[in-house]
């Protein structure tokens, strides 16, 4: 049996990336006798949710302006190779 | 229909020095609309300063135009391009006398022992959190998490928000926190999560505002 500590980095890797199906299942048996790693799981999900207004907030995306400088200067180098 | 219409065709027709056609080659037309965003995330997080990530993000595409013909399929197209935009924000640093990454910063595993005890358990139980729907929607809510976040070492916090802008791949950050291995990345994560979550514990959820 998985250790909490050890599948608190499951539960992290779980929420951005796709588990192997031995580390799924090591994380979910720990999940059912383990109301902790439960709670930091939920908890997580709510830490993320509120990172991703603070940073949607914070790093918007590049501006319409840029966006066509950029474009069309590569456009134009693209020309001159 | 022939395989001279597809697009990838259209692209070397273009292009008559390509000579080796890679699959995960995108035509160079489509990358403000499929990286620009991505590679501006990074530019900003680096430097606070929207004029210059621009900058950044122009540089990086047009060096990456340059080197096309030498990208392989190693890694993906995007990972390489925040490759090249990291050499480009540690340059600019340069030339602004500036530190790219404090690389003294805390061993994740100094942690550990306050999060876990010796075999492994949670330390101290997990308080519940109360109507984090409601915490959610509040702006002060989010500006304890910023200072949550402000509070950590310098590349902890990086690593957090490059894994919550959720547009890179785990090898890509890796390479952008110099860390060895995806493993390692998702301890690293884990414990500056579980920080993270103390924090917001101890500013928010916990100074007795539950009862009411």
């Amino acid at each position: 049996m998985r250790t909490c500590k050890e599948t608190a980095a499951l539960i992290t890797k779980a929420s951005l990336h796709r588990l192997s199906l031995r580390e799924w299942l090591a994380m979910n048996l720990h999940l059912m006798i383990c109301h902790l790693c439960r709670r930091f799981k939920r908890q997580n999900l709510i830490l993320s949710q509120a990172a991703r207004r603070l940073l949607e907030g914070r790093y918007g995306q590049l501006s319409a302006q840029a966006r066509r400088r950029i474009d069309s200067v590569i456009q134009h180098a693209d020309e001159i190779d | 229909m022939q395989a001279g219409s597809l697009l990838t065709h259209h692209h070397i027709a273009t292009h008559p020095n390509n000579r080796y056609v890679y699959a995960m080659k995108s035509d160079p037309a489509t990358w403000v609309d499929s990286y620009a965003d991505t590679l501006y995330r990074y530019a900003l997080l680096k430097t606070a300063n929207p004029a210059v990530a621009e900058d950044l993000v122009q540089e990086t595409l047009i060096a990456a135009l340059k080197g096309h013909d030498s990208f392989m399929e190693r890694s993906s197209e995007k990972t390489w391009m925040i490759g090249i935009l990291k050499h480009k924000v540690m340059d600019y640093f340069r030339s602004q006398t500036r530190e790219f990454t404090s690389t003294t910063d805390e061993d994740p595993h100094d942690y550990d022992s306050i999060l876990f005890d010796d075999s492994g358990h949670w330390r101290n139980p997990l308080s519940p959190w109360k109507d984090p729907d409601q915490a959610l929607e509040n702006q002060d809510f989010l500006n304890i998490l910023q200072a949550c976040i402000d509070n950590l070492p310098a590349r902890h916090a990086e690593a957090f928000m490059l894994s919550e802008f959720r547009d890179l791949e785990s090898d890509a950050v890796c390479k952008l926190l110099d860390i060895s291995s995806t493993n390692n990345l998702w301890v690293l994560l884990s414990r500056v999560r579980a920080r993270l979550r103390d924090c917001l514990d101890n500013n928010w959820f916990r100074p007795s505002r539950g009862q009411s």
